[in-house]
C-alpha cells in the first residue's frame, strides 16, 4: 500500500469550511498544507480515515467533532459510541497539542498566577511557526467487526502514560483529560514514547 | 467559547456559549480577571454551552479558588447535554451547586 501523502485531499487548515469540505467527499488521507512534515502521516498507511493538521488548526478548528463525525460517516455502525468518541478524541487532541508539539507545563494551570502564564505561553506557541507548523496526525482503522481503533499522533518530546493517567481529583486543575479517556474507551494504548495514544472503541 | 458578563450589584452572571476546550485557555485570565471585587455571588450560565473538556472544567476550579479565596458563593446553571453529564462525571456537584 502506498504512504498515505501520495494519495492525500489537501485542505486549507486556516478555515474550517475548508477542512469541512475535504471530509464530506469520498477521500481516506487529509492534509492540511500548513503542516511542515507532510508525510507524518504515513505511519497510518493502512488505516481507513488518517487527518493530518498543522497544530495551529488544530488548535483554532473544532477538529476532534469534525473528525469524529467523519469516522461516523464512513463507519455509521459505530454511532452508539459518538459520545465517547467525541470525548476521547477533544482530549487526545487537547493532550497532543498543548502537552506534545507545544511541549506547554501543564501544571502552570494549577495556580491563577500560572494560568496566566500557561496562556501566553500558548499564545506564543501558536503564533510561534515552528510549532505552530508541526503536525497532529488523527487516524481511525477498523478493528474486527464491531470495533474502531482511532489513535492521535504528535510530535513532541512524549509522556509516560502510566504514570499520568491516574484521575485527577475533583478540585484539580488539571489531569482529568487522560482519566476521562480511559473512561470513555474499552481500551487504550500508548506507543512512541506517549506521542501515539490508540483508543478502541467497541459496540 | 464566547462569554459576557451581567453584574447587578454585588451578584454577578458570567454567560458562556459555544465550546469550552483547551483552545480557549489563552482567554481564561480575562475571564478571571473579569469576576473583579467585592461580590457577594457568581453564577456561571451554561445554557448556551455546547460541550467542554477537561481544560474547559479547569475554569470553574479557577473560579471556585477565587470563591473561596474572596468569600462569594459560586453555582453553576442551566447545564445540559453533554455539558452536564461532563460536570457531574467530575463531581462538580460535590464542589459547588449545579443546577
Amino acid at each position: 500500500m502506498s504512504p498515505p501523502v501520495d494519495e492525500a485531499v489537501t485542505f486549507d487548515g486556516g478555515t474550517a469550511e475548508s477542512l469541512a469540505r475535504a471530509l464530506a467527499g469520498p477521500g481516506r488521507v487529509f492534509l492540511d498544507t500548513g503542516c511542515t512534515d507532510a508525510g507524518a502521516g504515513a505511519v497510518f498507511a493502512a488505516a481507513d480515515l488518517v487527518v493530518t493538521v498543522s497544530t495551529a488548526a488544530a488548535a483554532h478548528l473544532d477538529l476532534a467533532p469534525m473528525f469524529v463525525e467523519a469516522v461516523l460517516d464512513r463507519f455509521p455502525d459505530a454511532a452508539p459510541c459518538r459520545k465517547a468518541m467525541h470525548s476521547a478524541v477533544q482530549e487526545a487532541v487537547a493532550n497532543g497539542v498543548v502537552h506534545g508539539n507545544l511541549a506547554l507545563d501543564g501544571s502552570l494551570r494549577c495556580s491563577t498566577t500560572g494560568i496566566a502564564l500557561f496562556a501566553v505561553a500558548m499564545a506564543n506557541g501558536i503564533a510561534d511557526p515552528r510549532r505552530a507548523r508541526l503536525p497532529l496526525v488523527l487516524a481511525a482503522s477498523a478493528t474486527g467487526v464491531n470495533g474502531l481503533c482511532i489513535e492521535v499522533l504528535d510530535v513532541g518530546a512524549g509522556f509516560d502514560w502510566e504514570r499520568c493517567r491516574a484521575s485527577a481529583g475533583t478540585d484539580s486543575h488539571c489531569g482529568r483529560g487522560l482519566a476521562e479517556i480511559a473512561r470513555c474507551c474499552q481500551g487504550v494504548v500508548s506507543r512512541d514514547g506517549g506521542r501515539r495514544l490508540a483508543m478502541i472503541f467497541a459496540w | 467559547m464566547e462569554f459576557s458578563f451581567e453584574r447587578q450589584g454585588d451578584r454577578l452572571q458570567l454567560h458562556l456559549s459555544g465550546r469550552l476546550t483547551f483552545a480557549d485557555a489563552p482567554r481564561f485570565p480575562k475571564v478571571l480577571d473579569g469576576l473583579g471585587d467585592g461580590l457577594s455571588a457568581c453564577e456561571v450560565d451554561l445554557g448556551r454551552l455546547d460541550a467542554i473538556d477537561s481544560t474547559g472544567l479547569s475554569l470553574f476550579v479557577h473560579i471556585y479558588d477565587l470563591a473561596r479565596a474572596k468569600s462569594f458563593a459560586f453555582s453553576l446553571r442551566n447545564a445540559r447535554g453533554s455539558v452536564r453529564d461532563a460536570l457531574l462525571r467530575a463531581g462538580f456537584d460535590e464542589l459547588v451547586p449545579v443546577a
